[in-house]
């Protein structure tokens, strides 16, 4: 039944000839596209490798606290500004130059699942008007094309008369990827029990071990964040 | 004629074979062009390098007005959330604090987060609060701290010795929210304005806004959020602002 088999059959070989040429120019099409595709994927081995990419890191201007007792509730920064009945929750434990130390500690290569990720964390908060609305970068001189900045907005350390105290940090991403593209943003916040047990709170240095859970609980809020801002 | 027809079939895709290949041989320019993307990544971040960055050119040096207008940020915040329970006496209205203790807390530190003092500063600075409250030109002077006011303290609030002084307080701001109420946010604010040690005007008041957004859960895009109590705090000083105004034209 194929082509051209009947003797003599030269008129239904020549249609099936006739016929053919649509395949053939699909096939011509195709198959050179896919070959040409294969040096396309795998990059002549004197391409420079792409340049790794860059995640920049900032702290929050201060640590805020909120406290809602049984008598006394809802001041900003009770035990700050003195007033009576506020407990010290150790909000100097999370100033900006330890938050700077503890954020140079979480694993970002990690929770980016980057090996190469170079991090910067730098020393001050951001001095932007407006980091959400922000088109720009603020690492401009050098920068990657693949490049991540990470805001911490604000740190909070909250205790609840019917809840746990914890560290809550309020977080911004800002994903540039190319020289030249605007930013995807995504701002969350991620909260963390301060591990602050009865038996460090009966120990002769409970005042430091209290740091140390603050600071703990800091670093695993901050985790937190960087793992749901790989969701986004 | 069927030789003919064969001829013809065959010329015809021997000549028209190779158009096709030179189209294919084309086509693999547009790959390349495709994949701008580790081309732009290699290149030099040279636009941003460049860009115009906004900057106010100085103004001429003019005489700083001498009137000044201390502000401060909220002093304290709070969130309730009442679930069903709150309508059973005492004992329900503990149940259902405790029930949404986790939420308040959550919820409190979102606010105080959101709308700190550099947030307040930003919104208090766009909306021109010496005219708006139709002060004398004034030296806005922002406090990074918020302070309790006591009624009862006819002092000033800071240690300015200038003879035209006025203040304006964020005194609290709160969010409520039940079965009934959505999301609202209520800013308790007060002016105060000075002639000399003595006050001639004090006036407080509070004014809520329904927010347009539910507060985040943990995890979730804060974004919305963070847009919905900016502008309802905005909201809620305009109109304060504009009532007092009214007042004491």
């Amino acid at each position: 039944m194929g082509c051209g088999r009947g003797r003599g059959n030269r008129l239904i070989a020549s249609v099936c000839a006739f016929l053919a040429i649509p395949v053939l120019l699909t096939l011509a099409r195709v198959v050179p596209a896919a070959a040409q595709a294969l040096p396309a994927q795998s990059p002549p081995p004197a391409a420079p490798s792409p340049a790794p990419c860059e995640l920049d890191i900032w702290p929050a201007a201060t640590t805020h606290t909120t406290f809602q007792g049984w008598v006394h509730a809802g001041a900003v920064d009770g035990a700050q500004r003195g007033i009576k009945g506020y407990p010290d929750l150790h909000a100097n434990a999370l100033d900006t130059g330890q938050q700077v130390r503890l954020l140079a500690t979480v694993d970002w290569r990690g929770a980016f699942n980057d090996p190469a990720l170079v991090v910067v964390v730098h020393p001050q908060p951001t001095e932007s008007d407006n980091d959400r609305s922000r088109t720009k970068r603020l690492v401009t001189e050098g920068s990657s094309a693949c490049y991540r900045e990470l805001i911490i907005a604000s740190s909070i350390v909250e205790s609840e008369v019917f809840s746990k105290q914890s560290v809550r940090i309020l977080a911004l991403r800002k994903r540039f990827d190319g020289a030249s593209s605007a930013p995807v943003n995504f701002s969350s916040m991620s909260e963390a029990a301060i591990p602050f047990t009865d038996a460090d709170k009966a120990a002769p240095d409970s005042a430091a071990r209290m740091d140390t859970a603050v600071q703990a609980a800091f670093v695993s809020a901050v985790s937190k964040f960087a793992t749901i801002q790989s969701f986004h | 004629m069927p030789r003919l027809i064969y001829a013809l079939s065959l010329i015809g895709a021997v000549l028209v074979a190779p158009a096709a290949l030179a189209q294919t041989a084309a086509a693999p320019a547009a790959p390349p062009a495709a994949e701008p993307t580790p081309v732009a990544a290699a290149a030099p971040p040279s636009t941003t390098a460049t860009a115009p960055v906004a900057t106010t050119a100085p103004a001429p040096a003019a005489p700083a007005p001498a009137c000044e207008l201390h502000v401060w940020p909220a002093a304290r915040v709070s969130a309730m959330t009442q679930g069903v329970g709150a309508g059973f006496g005492l004992v329900g209205a503990l149940i259902d604090i405790s029930a949404h203790a986790d939420q308040n807390k959550r919820d409190t530190a979102f606010i105080t987060g959101t709308l700190d003092a550099h947030a307040q500063t930003q919104v208090l600075r766009e909306l021109d609060l010496p005219a708006k409250l139709h002060l004398p030109p004034s030296q806005v002077i922002f406090h990074e701290q918020g302070i309790d006011i006591n009624r009862d303290n006819p002092q000033r609030l800071s240690d300015s010795t200038a003879q035209c002084y006025a203040e304006f307080v964020v005194r609290s701001l709160a969010f409520f929210q039940n079965v009934v109420y959505p999301g609202q946010i209520r800013t308790f604010l007060e002016v105060r304005r000075f002639d000399g040690a003595t006050v001639t005007v004090d006036f407080r008041d509070s004014k809520h806004e329904d927010l347009a957004a539910k507060l985040p859960k943990e995890g979730e895009d804060t974004g919305p959020a963070i847009d919905a109590l900016l502008t309802a705090f905005r909201g809620d000083v305009a109109f304060f602002a504009d009532k007092y105004a009214r007042k004491y034209k």
